[in-house]
């Protein structure tokens, strides 16, 4: 016996040997792929031996009494040890490797996919739970989606996910599953959806660049200036913007040459807040000062949108967290990037900033989210039942046992946290209301001939009120240069006939001043507040004897102190504020006009029956204000060339666009404009060299403009005659295209269009091309287009009445989850009268048409089952006619889709809803 | 038989080594960690220095095989980058720092290749590529020198070797390009492996200005700025509080060679305007030079790739609160004119 056991134990030994030193080998591997092999990574030391050892126990622990209850959605994926092992073999580069799996996808069905991990951080591969990344087939897109993350569960980083996704940052969604790999679950994961083209498109934006700088850890390259702002070649690509080259960067060139150009200098500057779109930048800075989310700067987690249609650069709130909430400093003037550094030196952008927060914290969004989240929390429990890291995180042996008989296998520790957490937020956001809803900090002084008056602080003086007692004067002056004269640009004050106080509608702030106090870099810059004084000048030396102001959020009246100070004068781009400003001057146009260069007109016009513009080769003239543009029959307004060559575009940017009015117009010879037209990177150019332009009448962002009696002929060179693009509430009224040199009209992302007597012939593209977009087309006639009458493309909704298609490739083609409402329209001499399919993967569906009382005119008019070869849906779309006739039969028919049929039967019967409540009937009918 | 006793020993105690030392690397992971790190370091240097004796005798051969063996070694951790791709960088450039002839760069090319391989987002891998089959493929060299641009457009040397093979294919129009983009680019910078300058690399965007503060010489605060080159810009610094100075110093790390012509110093105290004429200034710095042209302005020239600091001083002035700082600040010129019809 004694033998034996000595026997066992001594041969046993090498084996035991064996498997000790294979245990250390792999140790030694695993820190070797954590820490030292990837390039610029460096970790702390790691105790893998104890990890390891914990995992083991916790996981025997789990798979010692299963638990089945039902907690999150969950997620299953499938992905054979093997190629799990791939993506392991050769860290970091076989880890973006994809390798071969499957899935259960929306419908419960199991789906081929492609699985890798996500991330450069060896921790995202290396620990017992996985960063993953899962690619599905073309043919299984889920709500646009081919790309989904799954990041293990983080408490911090889904609330902030949550919040930027509730406060309408562009940021990518956050939904909690339980991940199971193998039918095993791996707990509970964050799953959200990678930034591309589909992410442009689900959130309406065009397919444009969108910009990535990663520069660290293996991303890193080597010896490059690493601030995006400074260096394009830092920057990469996650979507594209196909009208141009994939290594052009000119669109984000443009920023940054503006940027630089706008720091000394107003005029830039305001051109450069026109047109970043400073809501973007409000929203996002509203964000990180609530969230105090400031894990983002010019090289890391920088994504931003760059999008030549609306001309705006649009920033991304990636991999988000909640930072540090402290007391009493709210990082207001915080700046992680160097635009924000910019921006955040104006008085401008300052303020949109304190109101987005201030309206995000009175609307309780952040509370009722927070509520919600505590709702929902029980099924994370659960499946934090499941969830090793988690238990791992706070390992106590003697609890798992104790609690591996009553099935409680969870991590109070973190729920509690998540709990006290919840409640120092919430104390947090109510101490930052209090912040800004407190008094501003101000004083003044009188001077030789005026007042002076200081601001310190975050908060402004806003909408001044000067009391005067007996002897008032006329006006009182901002003084902005501080000579003590009155000056051409320094506007008077006076009176009002109502009130007895003069009343200064404007916001004076504070100073935010880019200091440093050391000669390291610093990567993120808090502007120092400085105490800041603007001058007041009044026609006769006689002082108020009280001044009054406003919080202007809170709309709180206070009195301003007289007391002595000494204050610094304010910064260029710190300038008074009156944020009710408009521009109402307006420029009258009448007779001939010759233009040799590129006009913006950022004043209202009016333009007089009979004029003339004579535009030179792409020569535009670009409209940020509401235009009236009256001709008439005998006196229509004619835009022409000047010579042999195209001129440009006539285009209305912007918001402040609205209710323009253009009648009897006519468009002969343009083109388009595009930036490479300016001949020097004069102010012009930094207004609008951001914005493509590609039809000789362009719209883009505007809204309820009426177009009526309109001719476009002759276009040239770009594409379109027309292109709406982000617009609403635009109506063609007796509109002509003829030989459009691509699309006759083409409308993108845009709402409630409509073309009433329409006649669009002989385009070289399709006559209307519809993308993502709500049309309404109504006793129109399109006809002779090279390709289709109506494209109704990507996510449209086209309602057409009462027209005529004819003698075009395709009458009208629906495609991609778009639906053609159709009534009454005479289909002639089209190859294919009806033609939907699915095109474009992203969106996952064909087309669906439905289509009442129309004629189709046939070729073969006698043989039945040719009738229908003019009228096509390939397996993914359907047709349904009702009441129509086909050469010389009535037909009520539905065709319907193999593969989505009752999906297009819902959505056939939710439009029929639409029809019943009159919301088809639009006002042009 | 004693022999064989010492031969079992001496395996014995090799094997206990090595069993100890696996077993320490492998449960001790604070001292784990220091230890490769260390062995990693040391290998970087190793390597660096077995290029001397090529360095010496400039051998290109050797050199080309050393940096070959040391690419080879990365991979054999693996195919792609690894930690070693820095160190393989800083051998190849300082390898291609004693290159000259074309022979030099030929023997080099599978090199650069291999580093292209690597990793084809870094500027200088497409420079020496591009040097390197100048003399062969000369079209091809114009495209890495592209990509080269495009990933930092203001660092120069692309633009000098596109001008070199302009030159060999007489190709003044060639040339003329690119100086003209060489001129009009700011963007862009260089990175410098082992330090961060004031403004983390060398570029054409930031500096800063420090306030010679009479009453605390030494305080640090620095207030931050932007370039603008190639157009006259005035420049504001708002203070955070009166001051009584005697001048200012500029901060920069520029990643080109810069003419900087100062042309007013306007500073305000309480409104009241002061005029510092340049007649009026001293001027020091750590490496740039100046240049007093016949009409009484100056040219300062700042060298590129060095942190420089241009300390401006005038008569003691009081209770300033800001300053307006007028300057043009221009690119150098790297080839005279006949090359580049932009310089005359």
């Amino acid at each position: 016996m004694k033998k034996t056991l000595k026997f066992l134990i001594i041969g046993s030994l090498p084996f035991l040997f064996v498997l000790y030193l294979t245990f250390l080998y792999s140790i030694i591997k695993s820190d070797w792929n954590y820490a030292h092999k990837s390039m610029y990574t460096y970790q702390d030391p790691f105790n893998w031996l104890e990890y390891k050892t914990k995992v083991g126990v916790v996981k025997s622990i789990i798979n010692f009494r299963e638990n089945s209850n039902l907690g999150l959605k969950t997620k299953r994926i499938y992905v054979e040890e093997q190629n799990q092992k791939k993506l392991l073999s050769d860290t970091p580069n076989s880890t973006k490797v994809w390798q071969d799996g499957f899935h259960y996808n929306q419908e419960n069905k199991l789906k081929d996919m492609q699985v890798r991990f996500r991330g450069d951080n060896p921790r995202n591969w290396l620990l017992e739970k996985k960063h993953w990344r899962i690619k599905t087939r073309k043919n299984d897109v889920i709500n646009q989606k081919r790309y989904f993350d799954y990041l293990p569960y983080n408490f911090n980083k889904y609330f902030s996910g949550l919040i930027a996704n509730k406060i309408g940052v562009l940021s990518p969604e956050f939904n909690l599953v339980e991940l199971y790999i193998n039918d095993t679950s791996h707990g509970v994961y964050i799953e959200s959806e990678n930034l591309n083209e589909s992410f442009l498109r689900r959130k309406k934006i065009m397919p444009v660049n969108l910009y990535k700088a990663e520069n660290i850890l293996d991303e890193s390259i080597i010896a490059l200036e690493m601030n995006a702002f400074n260096s394009p070649g830092a920057t990469s690509k996650s979507a594209i913007f196909n009208q141009l080259d994939k290594e052009d960067k000119s669109d984000l060139t443009f920023f940054l040459e503006l940027i630089r150009v706008s720091h000394n200098d107003r005029k830039y500057f305001d051109n450069l807040a026109n047109i970043v779109g400073i809501n973007h930048w409000a929203k996002f800075t509203a964000y990180q000062i609530l969230t105090q989310n400031f894990h983002n700067d010019n090289s890391h987690n920088f994504r931003i949108v760059s999008d030549p249609w609306s001309g705006n650069l649009i920033p991304i709130a990636q991999d988000p967290l909640i930072g540090n909430l402290q007391q009493k400093n709210f990082r207001i003037n915080y700046s992680s990037n160097d635009l924000i550094l910019l921006l955040n030196q104006s008085s401008l952008f300052h303020h949109q900033k304190l109101e987005n927060i201030y309206r995000i914290l009175n609307s309780k969004e952040i509370e009722n989210l927070i509520e919600e989240f505590q709702r929902f929390e029980k099924k994370i429990k659960i499946s934090q039942k499941r969830d090793v890291e988690e238990l791992v995180k706070n390992f106590n042996i003697f609890q798992l046992i104790q609690n591996l008989y009553n099935q409680n296998i969870s991590n109070e520790k973190t729920t509690s946290e998540n709990e006290n957490f919840l409640k120092s937020y919430n104390e947090y956001l109510n101490r930052l209301h209090l912040y800004i809803k407190r008094k501003p900090v101000g004083g003044w002084k009188e001077n030789k001939n005026g007042l002076t008056l200081f601001v310190d602080g975050d908060l402004p003086l806003s909408n001044l009120r000067f009391h005067f007692k007996d002897q008032k004067p006329d006006w009182v002056a901002l003084d902005l240069n501080e000579n003590g004269v009155l000056d051409k640009n320094e506007k008077k004050f006076y009176f009002s006939k109502e009130e007895d106080y003069l009343l200064i509608d404007y916001n004076f702030y504070s100073n935010r001043l880019n200091f440093i106090e050391t000669t390291n870099y610093q990567s993120h810059i808090n502007l120092k507040t400085s105490k800041t004084r603007f001058k007041f000048i009044f026609d006769v030396p006689k002082n108020p004897y009280k001044i009054e102001f406003e919080n202007p959020f809170t709309k709180k009246i206070y009195s301003l102190e007289k007391t002595s100070f000494i204050a610094s004068p304010y910064a260029k781009l710190n300038y008074p504020l009156n944020i009710n400003f408009k521009n109402e001057k307006t420029i009258k146009l009448q007779g001939n006009y010759n233009f040799n260069k590129t006009k913006i007109y950022n004043e209202k016009v009016v333009i007089e029956p009979g004029t003339k513009f004579n535009l030179k080769k792409n020569v535009s003239l670009i409209f940020k204000n509401q235009v009236n543009a009256k001709g008439t029959t005998d006196a229509p307004i004619i835009f022409q060339k000047a010579e042999q060559e195209n001129w440009g575009t006539v285009a209305l940017v912007g918001n402040s666009t609205q209710n323009s009015f253009f009648e009897n117009i006519i468009f002969d010879g343009g083109s388009g404009f595009v930036r490479e037209n300016f001949t020097n990177k004069n102010f012009d150019y930094f207004s609008i060299g951001n914005i493509r332009f590609i039809s000789s009448l362009s719209l883009h962002n505007a809204k309820n403009i009426l177009f009526k009696n309109i001719l476009v002929k002759n276009n040239l060179s770009y594409d379109d005659a027309i292109h709406v693009i982000y617009s609403q509430n635009i109506s063609f009224k007796n509109l002509k295209v003829n030989k459009a040199f691509g699309d006759g009209i083409d409308i993108d992302m845009s709402e409630n269009i409509y073309l009433q007597n329409a006649i669009i012939k002989n385009s070289k593209n399709d006559a209307v091309d519809l993308m993502e977009s709500i049309v309404f087309i109504n006793n129109s006639e399109l006809v002779g287009s090279n390709d289709k009458g109506i494209s109704v493309g990507e996510n449209s909704f086209l309602v057409v009445k009462n027209s005529k298609i004819s003698e075009n490739q395709v009458g009208i083609a629906t495609k991609d989850n778009s639906y053609s409402y159709i009534d009454n329209l005479e289909f002639k001499n089209n190859d294919f009268h009806i033609k939907n399919y699915k095109k474009n993967w992203r969106y996952g569906d064909g087309g669906i048409s439905e289509i009442h009382n129309s004629i189709f005119e046939v070729n073969n008019s006698n043989d039945i089952s040719k009738k229908f070869n003019q009228i096509s849906a390939d397996e993914d779309s359907s047709i349904k006619i009702i009441k129509s006739k086909i050469g010389n039969s009535l037909i009520d028919k539905n065709i319907f889709s193999i593969t989505k049929k009752n999906k297009h039967i819902n959505k056939i019967s939710k439009v029929k809803d639409l029809e019943n409540q009159g919301k088809l009937i639009k006002k042009n009918d | 038989m004693f022999f064989f006793k010492k031969i079992r020993y001496l395996f014995f105690s090799v094997f206990f080594l090595i069993f100890v030392s696996v077993t320490f690397l492998a449960l001790d992971h604070e001292n784990r960690r220091s230890i490769i790190s260390r062995i990693l370091v040391l290998h970087d240097f190793y390597r660096l220095k077995t290029l001397d004796h090529g360095l010496q005798v400039r051998d290109f051969s050797i050199l080309s095989k050393k940096l070959n063996d040391y690419i080879n070694t990365s991979k054999k951790f693996s195919k792609g980058r690894t930690y070693m791709l820095p160190g393989i960088y800083e051998a190849t450039e300082l390898v291609v720092s004693r290159a000259i002839t074309q022979d030099d760069y030929n023997k080099l090319e599978n090199i650069f290749e291999q580093l292209l391989e690597f990793d084809d987002r870094i500027y200088k891998f497409h420079i020496w590529y591009a040097r390197s089959i100048s003399d062969n493929d000369y079209e091809k060299a114009l495209d890495h020198i592209n990509i080269a641009i495009n990933i930092s457009p203001a660092e120069n040397e692309a633009y000098r070797l596109a001008i070199f093979i302009s030159e060999k294919n007489n190709d003044p129009k060639l040339a003329n390009k690119y100086c003209i983009k060489y001129n009009d680019e700011f963007l862009g910078g260089n990175l410098p492996l082992k330090y961060g300058t004031l403004f983390n690399s060398y570029n054409n965007q930031k500096f800063f200005l420090r306030v010679n503060n009479l009453k605390d010489v030494n305080q640090l605060n620095f207030i931050n700025s932007n370039f603008v080159i190639n157009q006259s810009e005035t420049y504001e610094f708002i203070f955070d509080k009166s001051t009584n100075l005697n001048g200012i110093d500029l901060h920069m790390a520029p990643l080109s060679n810069l003419i900087l012509n100062i042309k007013e110093m306007k500073y305000f105290s309480s409104g009241a305007e002061i005029n510092i004429n340049e007649n009026d200034l001293t001027i020091s710095s750590n490496n740039s030079y100046i240049i007093e042209n016949l009409d009484n302005s100056l040219n300062i020239i700042v060298s590129q790739m060095k942190e420089e600091v241009l300390r401006l001083r005038h008569k003691s002035l009081e209770n300033i609160d800001k300053l307006e700082l007028s300057m043009t600040i221009k690119k150098m010129q790297f080839t005279n004119s006949n090359f580049c019809k932009i310089y005359k």
